[in-house]
C-alpha cells in the first residue's frame, strides 16, 4: 500500500461531495507533485483539497493576496506542531511531553503580551514564570539523569534528551503561535455569526444564502435593518446578488481554516517526508537514525527482522508492525478528530478555562499509562517538577477573558468549536453584572472588542423595537 | 446543574486521556520501527480527511462552517 493509494483509497468515496473536478488550487497541484514523484499511479487523481466545506470548495474563497501569508504562517506552524512532537517523542519519553504541554496556554499567552494583543496581568505574569520555571527544572533534572531512563529500555544521552525537550518546547510554541494566529480570523468568524445570528439564523442546512447575507454584515446587522422591512429584503438581495457576482468573500469559520492550514501542513510533513525518506530509493538501514536510531528499534516492538525489512520502505504499511498502524488510525481519527468534537462539545456547555484546567490532569494520566504500558522510568524528580507548568497553566483560567484560556479550546484543540469564542463572550458578559465593580461596562465592552466581538468600546444602544420586529421578519 | 458539570469533566478526562494514549501509542511506533516522518504524514492525512468529511457531513448543518 503506498502513499498515492491511500489518497485514491481515502478519497475516492468522496469524490461524489466534489464539485470541482478539476484540481485547480494551487495546493492540489503542491500536493500532486510529490506524490508523482512517488511513480505511483494517479488514477484516481487525488482529490484531497477538493473537498467542500459548507456546500463550497475549501480553497474557492482563499485570497491569496490578504490571506496567503497567514496561512503559510499557520500551516507552518501546524507543520511544526505535529512534526515537532513526533520527532521530539522520539528523543524523550511520553511522559516528559505531556510534562511540558500544558504550557501551551502559557506560551499563548506571553506570545499574545509580547504581540500586544492581550495584558499581561501580576497574577498572568507569575503564572508564566511559575510554568517557565517548572519546565526549566523538568529539563535539567531530566538531562541529568537521562542516561538510564527511558521507554522499553532504550538509552539516550544528555544531548539527545536535550535536544528532544528543545524540540519539545518549539513544538509547544509553535501550537502557541498557532494559537494566536487563529485568533484574528476566528475572532472575525465569530462576530459575523453573531451579527448573522441577529439577522438571519435560520440555521438550516438549505438556507445557506440567508446565513452568508446575514455573515457578510459585517457587524452592520442594525444597518440591515435600519429601513424596516422592504429595506432589509432589499439590502439581502443586494447581497445574495454580489454573492453570486463575485463569490463569498465573508469571514472565514473554524472548520475551513481548520481544513486551509492543515492541508497546507500536510502537504509539508509529505514533503518533508520524501524528502527525508525515499519511498523508492535504496534501503538505507541508518534512514530511522535521526528519528530514534534503528539499534534501540530492531530490539524492540515487532522483532528485529521485521523492523529492518519495514525500514526498507517506511511508506510501505502493509509491512508496518501493528503498533505503527494502531498510532496512525488512534492519532489520525481519535487524538485529532474525536478530541475536537469532545472539546467542542465540551466547550459549548461549560468555558473554555474549564478545558485549559483539564490541561493539568495530563501529566499524571501519562504518568499511569506510561508506567503502565512502556515500562517507563518516571523519576521522582521528574514528578515533582510536574507539577510547575501545570500550575502555571491553572493559574489563567482565573482570568476569564485570557487569550490563553479562550483560544487554548479555540484549537486546544477546537477548530470546529467556533460557537466557543462567542459562547465565551456571552458567558463573560453574563456573569459581569455579578462580580461587582471588577468588571465594568467598558473594561467587558474592551474586553469583547479585544476578542472579536461586534460591540465596540463605544457600543451602540439595543436595536428598538421596530427594528427587532424587522429583524423577526427577516429571518421568516 | 452538577450533573452537566460531571458530564463535562467526564468528556474532558476522556479527551486528556485520549491525548496520553496518543502519546504513549505514538512512542511505541516509534519504538517499533516507524520513521517519526512517515508517521505523522499519515497521521496528519488520515486526520485531515476526517476533519473534511466531519466538517462536511455534521459541523456544516449549524453555524461551525
Amino acid at each position: 500500500m503506498r502513499v498515492l493509494y491511500c489518497w485514491g483509497s481515502f478519497t475516492t468515496p468522496h469524490l461524489g461531495h466534489a464539485k470541482n473536478s478539476a484540481p485547480s488550487a494551487p495546493v492540489t497541484l503542491a500536493g500532486a507533485s510529490p506524490s508523482q514523484s512517488c511513480g505511483a499511479n494517479l488514477s484516481p487523481p487525488p482529490h484531497l483539497f477538493l473537498w467542500q466545506v459548507d456546500g463550497r470548495f475549501v480553497w474557492a474563497t482563499f485570497q491569496w493576496r490578504e490571506e496567503g501569508r497567514l496561512y503559510a504562517l499557520m500551516g507552518t506552524l501546524g507543520y511544526f506542531n505535529v512534526v515537532g512532537f513526533i520527532l521530539a517523542l522520539s528523543y524523550i519519553t511520553s511522559f516528559n511531553s505531556a510534562l511540558l504541554h500544558p504550557t501551551i496556554p502559557v506560551f499563548s499567552a506571553a506570545i499574545g503580551a509580547c504581540l500586544g494583543v492581550e495584558s499581561l496581568p501580576r497574577l498572568k505574569a507569575a503564572g508564566i514564570g511559575l510554568a517557565a520555571a517548572g519546565a526549566l527544572v523538568t529539563v535539567a533534572w531530566g538531562a541529568a539523569a537521562s542516561e538510564s531512563s527511558g521507554e522499553a529500555g532504550e538509552s539516550r544521552s544528555a544531548g539527545e534528551f536535550l535536544l528532544g525537550n528543545f524540540l519539545l518546547l518549539g513544538q509547544c510554541m509553535a501550537m502557541a503561535g498557532l494559537l494566536v494566529a487563529q485568533r484574528g480570523p476566528l475572532s472575525a468568524a465569530s462576530s459575523s455569526s453573531s451579527s448573522s445570528s441577529s439577522s438571519s439564523s435560520s440555521g438550516d442546512r438549505g438556507d445557506h444564502g440567508g446565513q452568508r447575507a446575514g455573515s457578510r454584515a459585517d457587524g452592520g446587522s442594525a444597518s440591515t435593518l435600519d429601513g424596516g422591512e422592504a429595506g432589509s429584503r432589499e439590502a439581502l438581495a443586494a447581497r445574495e446578488s454580489e454573492d453570486a457576482a463575485t463569490g463569498p468573500t465573508g469571514p472565514t469559520g473554524p472548520a475551513t481554516l481548520t481544513a486551509r492550514y492543515y492541508s497546507l501542513a500536510t502537504v509539508l510533513t509529505l514533503a518533508t517526508a520524501l524528502l527525508a525518506v525515499p519511498p523508492y530509493g535504496d534501503a538505507d538501514p541508518d534512514i530511522g537514525a535521526d528519528g530514534g536510531g534503528s539499534g534501540t528499534r530492531a530490539g524492540s516492538g515487532s522483532g528485529g527482522e521485521t523492523g529492518r525489512s519495514y525500514e526498507a520502505n517506511q511508506y510501505d504499511l502493509a509491512l508496518a508492525p501493528e503498533s505503527v498502524l494502531t498510532a496512525i488510525v488512534f492519532g489520525g481519527c481519535v487524538s485529532v478528530t474525536f478530541v475536537y468534537t469532545a472539546l467542542a462539545w465540551a466547550n459549548q456547555r461549560s468555558s473554555p478555562t474549564t478545558a485549559a484546567l483539564s490541561m493539568t490532569l495530563q501529566p499524571p494520566m501519562n504518568a499511569l499509562l506510561a508506567v503502565g504500558t512502556c515500562s517507563s522510568a518516571v523519576r521522582c524528580r521528574t514528578v515533582i517538577a510536574a507539577p510547575f507548568p501545570s500550575h502555571g497553566a491553572a493559574l489563567f483560567p482565573t482570568r476569564p477573558c485570557s487569550l490563553a484560556s479562550t483560544a487554548c479550546l479555540a484549537h486546544h484543540h477546537s477548530p470546529l468549536s467556533p460557537g466557543s469564542l462567542s459562547r465565551s463572550h456571552l458567558v463573560h458578559v453574563g456573569r459581569a453584572p455579578r462580580r461587582g465593580p471588577r468588571h465594568s461596562r467598558p473594561r467587558r465592552h474592551r474586553c469583547l472588542a479585544a476578542h472579536g466581538n461586534p460591540l465596540p468600546t463605544n457600543a451602540p444602544p439595543a436595536p428598538a423595537q421596530g427594528q427587532r420586529r424587522a429583524g423577526r421578519l427577516l429571518r421568516r | 446543574m452538577f450533573l452537566i458539570v460531571a458530564q463535562v469533566w467526564l468528556v474532558l478526562g476522556l479527551v486528556q486521556l485520549c491525548y496520553c494514549l496518543w502519546h504513549v501509542l505514538a512512542k511505541r511506533a516509534l519504538l517499533a520501527g516507524g520513521h517519526p516522518l512517515v508517521l505523522a504524514f499519515y497521521r496528519e492525512l488520515l486526520a485531515c480527511l476526517c476533519m473534511y468529511a466531519l466538517a462536511q457531513k455534521v459541523v456544516c448543518q449549524g453555524t461551525l462552517c
